[in-house]
């Protein structure tokens, strides 16, 4: 895939899961059940990963030039050597700063509208 | 990995699950298939250290609901990288982004209304069927290309069976082939809301290849 000349706007809007599989690499790499946990944990358990939809992601991510392999291992004797390890490529980082600040310009958008006002009086 | 056996749920999941990967196709299973079984057992270990057997129980409800949405998609996204591919290396094609939309609509275009000139002039119903079919098509093929890299699910898959129905336009026709295959639009309905709800595209290409044989087949009785 040729995403050197892509800008990252093309790329959006992202799928959910791609969106959280970046934002679990944002803060260095991880292997497939750590971004499995991470995901979960930041949406309160709403995105559950199965395998097929993790890896199957993983690798369109990676043909797409969003995250790579990576060779090395936080420490090889905590951790099982089978395991993948996968960060953000840069062009990766660009594109999720490119969607998060898509997500910030409707969250203004609904602001002004005073919808979130609403939201937070349901409860 | 520890000297203690596993219990029962779990050494059973694992086999299963490895078992069940052989429906993934053969790359896709080389590639993903161990990294998948070892976060399924993962799962399990959390799952069953959490809820015993329930919370197996539980993860295998989900996982199976993994497995149906994904195995399709893995299958049809093989095929398009083993066929499309290799004819994109060997035609030297790359996605051609607004202008291969622009060439994949006037294509389409082209299609009806050869078919209406041809029937027009009096010519074979069943010939200006063909033409327009293989117009179509065409067009379906350049839509893959231009959308591809995007991995556009709805987009190219909705033309596509739009490109399929779109020689339904001349009446005559329309109006006999639903007659005789009246279950035809329920079946479009039905793998439209599958493609829209799950963004799955395999159910419309299913849908578009029978319907596109079916409409030729018509054309000979």
């Amino acid at each position: 895939m040729t995403t050197k000349t892509l800008e990252p706007e093309t790329m959006l809007p992202l799928t959910p899961a791609v969106l959280h599989i970046l934002l679990a690499l944002a803060d260095g790499e991880s292997n497939g059940y750590a971004i499995m946990q991470t995901v979960a944990n930041n949406t309160n358990g709403q995105i559950r990963m199965g395998p097929g939809t993790l890896y199957g992601t993983i690798k369109r991510m990676i043909a797409a030039d969003l995250i790579e392999e990576s060779d090395e291992r936080p420490d090889p004797r905590l951790d099982d050597e089978r395991r993948r390890y996968y960060r953000l490529t840069p062009f990766g980082r660009k594109v999720l700063a490119a969607e998060v600040k898509r997500l910030s310009n409707v969250v203004s958008l609904a602001r002004a509208k005073q919808l979130l006002n609403e939201f937070a009086a349901r409860g | 990995m520890s000297g203690v056996p596993l219990p029962k749920a779990l050494s059973l999941s694992d086999k299963l699950y490895r078992r069940l990967l052989a429906i993934y196709p053969a790359e896709h299973r080389r590639e993903y298939g161990p990294l998948m079984a070892q976060l399924f057992r993962d799962q399990c270990r959390d799952a069953y250290g959490q809820e015993k057997t329930v919370g197996v129980v539980k993860l295998w409800l989900r996982v199976l609901g993994d497995l149906g949405a994904t195995v399709g998609s893995e299958h049809v996204a093989e095929f398009r990288r083993s066929f499309m591919g290799k004819l994109s290396e060997k035609l030297d094609l790359k996605p051609q982004g607004a202008r291969g939309m622009w060439a994949a609509i006037l294509l389409v275009a082209a299609g009806v209304v050869a078919k209406i000139i041809i029937v027009q002039a009096g010519g074979s119903v069943m010939v200006a069927t063909v033409i327009a079919i293989a117009v179509n098509l065409l067009a379906a093929v350049i839509l893959e290309f231009t959308l591809h890299t995007r991995g556009a699910t709805i987009a190219a898959s909705s033309i596509l069976i739009g490109s399929i129905l779109l020689p339904l336009l001349w009446v005559e026709d329309a109006a006999s082939w639903l007659r005789e295959n009246p279950i035809n639009a329920g079946i479009v309905v039905i793998a439209s809301l599958i493609t829209w709800r799950t963004g799955a595209r395999w159910p419309l290409f299913a849908v578009a290849i029978v319907l596109g044989a079916m409409q030729i087949v018509v054309s000979f009785i």
